[in-house]
């Protein structure tokens, strides 16, 4: 499903990601900073919350985003692992101690820090 | 006579087979199919209510409410095909799996 009326606003600006056309609750995003982060300093990281109705597949998840630096295209997409599991994913913060918050519905907050 | 004795057996048989669900059973078929939206501890989150210390007959009521399309409450557009192909067993292997949570 498409967020953006192009009917009614030709000019509108064209999005550069649409999850392969669900919708399943994407609720957060954050850049990744830092050299402790590896190859994913830079990365765009995106939350889901989505429970999965009607035939959408279950969200919940945090995909990891490759911009390219020097214009707005997406080189890749991964799926962060998560240790601990899923979970309808609420929030992503960088820290100041260069680490991930995640906020979860459970009303958890998680730090995450790369291996 | 005798024929009505073993009629009688066989009633209270299944009667206590069905009482007794499969907690297994049931904590499986939560995992997969609830888990989601009440949370893998089923205390609930965000607009889906906890399952935890409710009365067993409610959840069972309400179960059987939603299989049947009726609605009751907000989610019911989100209960009533979740709980469309639940058997009977499938319930009261939930309801025993929730209340052995409480």
């Amino acid at each position: 499903m498409s967020m953006t009326d192009f009917e009614t606003y030709p000019d509108a600006m064209k999005p550069l990601w649409t999850n392969d056309g669900y919708s399943q609750g994407i609720s957060s995003a954050a850049f990744l900073k830092g050299e402790q982060w590896g190859d994913w300093n830079g990365r765009l990281v995106v939350s889901f919350l989505g429970i999965g109705f009607g035939g959408t597949p279950l969200g919940q998840r945090i995909n990891v985003i490759n911009l390219a630096a020097d214009g707005p295209t997406i080189r890749d997409i991964t799926e962060m692992p998560l240790s601990m599991g899923s979970a309808r994913f609420r929030g992503l913060v960088m820290g100041p101690d260069g680490a991930l918050y995640v906020a979860n519905d459970e009303g958890q907050i998680q730090r995450f820090t790369a291996q | 006579m005798r024929r009505a004795v073993l009629f009688t057996m066989t009633i209270a048989l299944g009667l206590s087979q069905a009482q007794a669900g499969d907690i297994e059973a049931g904590k499986n078929l939560y995992a997969s199919n609830c888990a989601q939206c009440h949370g893998p501890t089923a205390k609930g989150m965000a607009s889906f209510p906890s399952l935890i210390g409710r009365d067993a007959d409610y959840t069972q009521s309400r179960l059987e409410t939603y299989r049947a399309g009726e609605k009751v409450g907000a989610n019911s557009g989100l209960m009533i095909p979740n709980a469309k192909n639940l058997s009977d067993e499938d319930i009261v292997n939930l309801v025993v799996f929730l209340s052995s949570k409480s």
